[in-house]
């Protein structure tokens, strides 16, 4: 039976389907797939795990979301807390890993192809890479992309690819602190607000400023005797004030954002444009970046020591997982107060705290979890547990850049107004039915696309674009040359 | 003519080897006349540079007051004949030393780690603006943009010229588009004000949306105008001690550097590709004809000063009544801003190459030469010397010289750049922040002494 009937048949919601699937997948069958390594079924991991997270920010308003931590009641709550605890922006930590990771491996393997030398490869690689980021961040309209930064912290730090282990994990360490330290920096001047806000309502009792009655404002004279705060007075209110509101749910303007999502593309383009470029340029240059440079130099460091070619022990990949898993875990234990406060009472959270905590470990957190689970896949992998699943994985590993923008496509169209015009629609748990749909869906096309294909279809175009020459894509086709499999590493 | 980059070396790190090893004299020329724009650029760029060290943004508004006084022709020729231009040769030779740096590092046949080495040097580049910004404490800086840009630049080194040409446009276009949107949505802001307005006072009621575009044109026009309040605040922490001035520029710096990269770096692209494609052609390494400098010096200024007189006209109608300039123009006037600069800056550069050629001046065009080989250091150096003279931790002048007065800082620091950077290179082989950029480069302490 040719495979593309099976997927026909395959309604992705029967389990005994999933299970024939499987069955698919063992080595007893015809399917022609093995991943090329671990490092793909890394990769397949990271972008599968990362919809964990994305799919609230796709499905649902920061504001409800916000209210399962607020109002915590039931099954939602625990769910949000455990997918968070474990996966959460883990998922993308460990993307951030082995991007880091594919910079040495591109410079460990590609060779001058069509004139160009690597360096500049890799150059194009980069800017190409950006503007899939761009396309997918504007046009497909996912203003969490990931893309874009990675393209520019690969460019920012590919020049380091001769540092020692060492010194790239001084690197990786200098870069967390420095994320902590402006993290730090920023609580701090909320805190200054707020205490300078504090000074005025302590002001407003000891000269009994109040607001003006109707009767007051109609005497302008006598209006003009009353106490007043100063303009800069009123600034320090408004400050801290607009910081309280921004924290704040609001029924109507969350009724407005679901509004403004569920409606045409041109709106919804429109409504979250500004947002991305919020993203893309402050935020990225103010914290994103110091975040994602100290996880690819991890990935680097990680790469140059040997932990992605099987250079180690079993017993050792199960130490770090071990290691890894609970210190992350622990990290994340001691930054939930503190993270849970900063949502439910923003001015509790500010005049109580020291240090903005979960602000500050989070790089740590997020690097011992990325460790870890890399660690815990190898092993798994390695011992040959469920070789069926990391089969499929790896598959979906290998045409990485393709789900990644997949993701956003199937699920801008389901949740969006131009779509299905889901959003807002769904409950926190039936998040994850959408999850392992679209996770089904993923392994198979992956599974039956790399039957007659080599490459995903953007990583086809990626390449392409990148030696500026049509690459061969049919599993026919024979490689041309040794750059193709350098390449073969996507993001 | 025929052109071969190959044959030129890179000013920046090879000065010395141009003056130990005995050599054809034409070919140093080619060299010295790209340090020579560079020069003229660098000197030229603090004319503009000047206001933001010491001159109150908003004093503008009381300038164009009075068109006839000593500060409005100041303002008036700044802004004609230089604004923007120097930053545009500045750019073009940026992106002709990219060019410069590529090819030269090839004939030592080291290969592929060269591109390494370019990118290391523009990372460099890019922390010595954030130093620039952040600890000299210079919002204008330019250093961060240029090194990100350069990083940009890399993979397109080898396009002819004719292609650079239209990346070029497109980066002008890109801009022209960026400006047409936000003049758009100011002008549709006005449409709803005036019709609001004209309701109203017709005891009709205007529409949601109209309210909307008169709040938002109110507030335009609110943040505008001049804040006296806000003036003064910065009259004297400008004026007050290094932790006071680096709290009030550090938002503005931080915006600069994000903002400002995200969408301003079509200004920079298109005069780096330019710069790329003259340099392909020639035009920066003196290789062109007389006839052809002199041509471009008479289409340059014969084109470039009668766009640059409106465009200097619509800018001081735009801070002296917005308004009007809104109410007048359906496209916005500063559309014809790259085209300017672009024409004047190569009006600028074609009468330095033909002053240099005559030999009229040579004693000037060696000093400006020393000023370009220099560039790097003497362009901090300005930051240098123009902070300590305005902020409070130095003579704290800010805000108290008058427009043409700022003139008069910016002659001395000329006529001190001009004396001490051959000096300098008399008895050292790079300035002082351009060895430092070596090293850090090289990762490995450079020869200085000659």
């Amino acid at each position: 039976m040719p495979f593309y009937k099976v997927c026909i048949r395959l309604n992705f919601r029967n389990i005994s389907q999933i299970i024939y699937l499987k069955t698919l997948m063992t080595p007893s069958t015809s399917i022609n797939f093995q991943p090329r390594s671990v490092f793909h079924v890394l990769l397949g991991c990271g972008i599968l795990g990362v919809l964990l997270l994305n799919i609230q920010d796709f499905g649902m308003t920061k504001g409800s979301l916000n209210q399962l931590i607020v109002n915590p009641h039931g099954g939602n709550y625990w769910l949000l807390t455990i997918v968070n605890a474990l996966f959460g922006n883990k998922m993308a930590a460990l993307l951030t890993v082995l991007f880091g990771a594919s910079i040495l491996h591109f410079f460990a393997k590609a060779q001058p192809t069509n004139g160009l030398s690597v360096v500049d490869l890799y150059v194009r690689r980069q800017f190409w890479l950006m503007a899939f980021g761009l396309i997918n961040a504007i046009l497909l309209i996912w203003q969490y992309d990931l893309l874009f930064p990675f393209s520019i912290a690969g460019i920012l730090l590919f020049p380091l690819h001769r540092l020692s282990v060492r010194a790239l994990l001084i690197g990786a360490v200098l870069m967390a602190l420095i994320f902590s330290g402006k993290r730090y920096w920023d609580f701090a001047e909320m805190k200054q607000k707020y205490e300078k806000y504090l000074k005025v309502l302590a002001y407003e009792k000891k000269h009994k400023i109040v607001k003006p009655t109707e009767k007051q404002l109609a005497d302008t004279v006598a209006l003009k005797k009353m106490p007043k705060l100063s303009d800069e007075q009123k600034k320090d209110t408004t400050a801290w004030k607009g910081i309280v509101n921004s924290i704040k749910f609001d029924k109507k303007a969350n009724e407005a954002e679901v509004k403004a999502m569920r409606s045409g593309y041109t709106k919804v383009w429109n409504y979250v444009l500004p947002k991305t470029q919020e993203r893309e340029a402050s935020w990225l240059y103010r914290f994103g970046l110091w975040d994602f440079a100290s996880l690819m130099l991890l990935g680097m460091a990680l790469f140059k020591w040997g932990f992605f070619s099987n250079s180690f022990s079993n017993r050792f990949y199960a130490i770090l997982a071990v290691l890894g898993l609970a210190s992350g875990l622990f990290l994340y234990w001691l930054s939930m107060s503190s993270a849970e406060l900063s949502i439910i009472d923003i001015t509790k959270f500010v005049s109580g705290s020291l240090v903005p905590l979960h602000e500050m470990l989070s790089p740590f957190e997020r690097a011992f979890m990325a460790v870890g689970w890399a660690s815990l896949v190898i092993l798994l992998y390695r011992l040959e547990v469920m070789s069926w699943l990391w089969r499929a994985i790896g598959a979906v590993g290998q045409m990485a850049l393709t789900h990644y923008l997949v993701q956003t496509i199937l699920c801008t169209m389901f949740f969006f107004g131009y779509g299905m015009s889901y959003f807002g629609e769904l409950k926190f748990f039936q998040l994850y039915f959408i999850v392992a749909e679209i996770w089904l869906i993923q392994v198979v096309l992956s599974v039956v696309w790399l039957r007659y294909y080599q490459f995903g279809p953007a990583e086809w175009l990626w390449h392409s674009l990148v030696v500026w020459k049509r690459q061969p894509i049919l599993r026919t086709e024979t490689l041309e040359s040794t750059s193709s499999e350098a390449s073969s590493i996507n993001a | 003519m025929e052109t071969n980059p190959n044959e030129y070396i890179n000013p920046e790190s090879n000065t010395a080897a141009i003056l130990d090893t005995p050599r054809p004299v034409a070919k140093a020329d080619r060299i010295q006349t790209i340090d020579l724009v560079r020069g003229l650029a660098l000197l030229g760029i603090l004319m503009m540079n000047m206001p933001g060290f010491g001159y109150l943004n908003s004093s503008i508004f009381e300038l164009v007051k009075h068109p006839q006084s000593a500060d409005f022709y100041t303002f008036a020729v700044v802004e004609t004949a230089f604004s923007g231009t120097m930053r545009a040769l500045f750019s073009m030779l940026f992106g002709a030393g990219m060019v410069l740096f590529m090819t030269n590092k090839k004939e030592m046949g080291d290969g592929p780690a060269v591109a390494e080495f370019y990118y290391r040097r523009l990372i460099w580049l890019v922390l010595f603006g954030v130093f620039n910004a952040y600890v000299l404490l210079w919002p204008g800086d330019i250093l961060f943009f240029y090194g990100l840009c350069g990083m940009l630049l890399f993979p397109f080194r080898k396009l002819k010229p004719g292609w650079l040409i239209v990346l070029a446009l497109t980066c002008i276009f890109i801009n022209i588009f960026r400006n047409d949107l936000f003049y758009n949505d100011l002008r549709a802001n006005r449409a709803g004000y005036l019709e609001a307005v004209r309701l109203e006072k017709a005891k009709k009621k205007p529409t949601a949306k109209q309210l909307e575009a008169k709040a938002a044109w109110e507030t335009f026009e609110k943040n505008f105008k001049p804040d006296k309040k806000k003036d003064e605040k910065t009259l004297k922490e400008r004026r007050s001690g290094y932790s006071t001035v680096f709290m009030l520029l550090l938002p503005d710096n931080s915006n600069i550097e994000s903002w400002g990269v995200y969408f301003g770096s079509w200004d920079m692209l298109a005069m780096m590709f330019l710069g790329m494609a003259l340099f392909g052609w020639g035009f920066f390494s003196n290789k062109l004809p007389t006839s052809t400098y002199a041509t471009t010096l008479l289409v340059g200024y014969g084109l470039g000063l009668p766009i640059s007189w409106f465009y200097m006209k619509t800018e001081v109608d735009w801070i002296s009544d917005v308004a009007k300039v809104v109410d007048y123009y359906r496209v916005v006037p500063w559309d014809v801003y790259d085209l300017r600069r672009a024409l004047l800056a190569l009006g600028h550069a074609s009468l330095l190459i033909l002053v240099y050629r005559w030999d009229i001046v040579p004693w000037l065009m060696k000093a400006l030469t020393a000023v370009g080989q220099m560039a790097f250091t003497n362009y901090l150096m300005q930051s240098i010397i123009c902070t300590f003279i305005f902020h409070g931790y130095g003579l704290g002048y800010y805000g108290k010289l008058s427009f043409h007065e700022l003139y008069y800082v910016v002659f001395g620091v000329w006529i001190f750049q001009l004396i001490i950077s051959p000096i300098w290179l008399n008895y050292f082989r790079f300035g002082p922040f351009e060895w430092l950029w070596r090293s850090l480069t090289y990762w490995k302490m450079q020869p200085m002494k000659r």
